[in-house]
């Protein structure tokens, strides 16, 4: 049940973590400090701590049960 | 009113490094967290001597050798970026994208970077599932999938860690997180080498590290902050008459693309030590350890390296500076490089310029990446072995970088508070 729950969890963070939508500084370049941050941008932060937070916390679980 | 905006700009630089320091501390939290069902300490006595497993840990900060959620690190994200970068300069579209549709055109070119990384992390943690197959307790198809999909995510998310430091943070995200993990190696690395040197190490050895040492750090600054000075003349002062007065000019680095070059090119290091794993051939696999540090004689492996920073700092600074922009910039500006026509000739004329420059800071951080090595072979002196050119050019670069923004960061909020 757990594992579900963990698989569920990662394809969730996975998700919102690729539907983040990045500022073009990318890879090395200079970072812009003044920018403005959408609403929604916020919700899909704040899903996104969440999910890395259960993620966490269901790897332990798991591999102090050390079941995968 | 003027305490209270300066305590504003105070607490909003303390958020900022509070919310780089949290990201940090959670990239640290998840390079320990061990993926279930492998025998970790079989898994670590196997590979503790294995050059290439010792590479990748410099990048994911011990990640790598303990097998946890995080060790595939940001490695993935950069090779991605090498990738991208290299296609938008081949390919029509992308270059279109890159410099015709402005902030809009990078941001898909961004998001393509980040679905690259996605693939190569896919592909990397399914190998890294099989490779790991011995130390395995229950190894079956659910086991593979399952640590492909933990290794994949926890890349992903150092990839995103990393752009939250660049958005919200203080400093460049994928740098500072390498830098981090340099140092969460060095402790083990200076213990392991005072207990091997114990016995033998003598006061002249101590004295020719730390002068070799600050001599690299004080040449790696000089290369940072070295920039030439073109004059410019607008014509606001040909008008008033103040042909003579040359304080406006147009600043040029020596060193455009800070540590980047170094970067890549310690990435497709990795490529002969990964590919000399693979194959069974015993003389191609002595070919490809020419390439990758580990033989004796280690000429070829010098000369790669070089030629590798050399590509990636004239690559880099073609993507970071466009002269043609530039010349264009100045003639709306209504200014010009004192001497030289607007338009064709001061287009050419900064290519030139720059094109000098980056030939003579390339050359520089080769040079620096490279004597660490000249030095050990020349006098047997094994403290460099493990924190080598790269990773304090690196190390000193990130720290030079981000001290800068935070200043730039300081003046900026200054401006504005001048405006308002």
């Amino acid at each position: 049940m757990l594992n579900i729950i963990w698989l569920i969890t990662g394809i969730l963070l996975l998700f919102a973590i690729m539907i983040h939508n990045p500022k073009s500084q990318g890879f090395g370049t200079q970072n812009q400090i003044f920018g403005s941050t959408r609403s929604a941008e916020q919700t899909l932060n704040k899903a996104t701590w969440f999910l890395i937070l259960l993620f966490f916390i269901l790897t332990v679980v798991l591999s102090i049960n050390n079941e995968f | 009113m003027n305490t209270s905006i300066k305590s504003i700009k105070k607490q909003d630089l303390k958020d900022r490094i509070v919310f780089t320091l949290f990201l940090i501390v959670m990239s640290r939290l998840g390079t320990f967290l061990p993926i279930p069902g492998v025998d970790h300490d079989a898994f670590y006595q196997s590979i503790i001597s294995n050059p290439l497993v010792n590479f990748l840990n410099v990048f994911s900060g011990g990640g790598f050798a303990s097998i946890g959620v995080f060790a595939l690190g940001i490695v993935p994200y950069i090779n991605a970026s090498i990738i991208v970068q290299l296609a938008t300069n081949s390919i029509p579209s992308l270059e279109k994208l890159q410099k015709e549709e402005g902030e809009l055109g990078r941001q898909k070119i961004v998001q393509l970077t980040r679905y690259v990384a996605l693939v190569w992390a896919l592909i990397q943690s399914i190998g890294v599932s099989f490779w790991v197959r011995p130390y395995v307790f229950n190894w079956d198809l659910n086991f593979v999938f399952a640590m492909s999909l933990t290794l994949t995510i926890g890349s992903m998310l150092i990839m995103w860690f990393s752009e939250q430091i660049t958005e919200k943070g203080i400093g460049n995200g994928p740098s500072l997180l390498i830098f981090i993990n340099i140092i969460s190696g060095l402790p083990k690395l200076l213990q392991s080498q005072i207990q091997s040197t114990r016995l033998n190490i003598q006061a002249l050895d101590i004295f020719v590290l730390v002068f070799i040492f600050s001599v690299m750090i004080i040449g790696i600054i000089f290369i940072q902050e070295g920039i030439k000075r073109i004059p410019i003349i607008s014509a606001r002062q040909l008008g008033k008459g103040q042909m003579d007065n040359k304080t406006s000019y147009l600043p040029l680095k020596l060193n455009q693309s800070g540590v980047m070059p170094i970067i890549f090119a310690s990435a497709v290091l990795v490529l002969p030590a990964y590919l000399a794993q693979l194959v069974s051939n015993e003389q191609l696999r002595t070919v490809l350890h020419l390439f990758d540090g580990t033989s004796n004689n280690k000429l070829l492996y010098l000369l790669f390296y070089f030629t590798l920073i050399l590509f990636f700092s004239y690559f880099y600074t073609s993507l970071i500076l466009n002269p043609n922009d530039v010349s264009k910039n100045l003639k709306k500006m209504e200014s010009s490089i004192y001497g030289v026509r607007p338009g064709k000739a001061t287009t050419e004329y900064l290519q030139k310029t720059l094109n000098r420059l980056t030939f003579l800071g390339a050359l520089f951080l080769a040079f620096i990446a490279i004597v660490p090595n000249i030095i050990e072979t020349l006098t047997n002196l094994s403290v460099f072995k493990g924190l080598g050119g790269t990773s304090l050019l690196i190390i000193v670069g990130v720290q030079v970088d981000t001290s800068k923004q935070i200043q730039t960061y300081l003046i900026s909020k200054n401006y504005e508070t001048i405006v308002r």
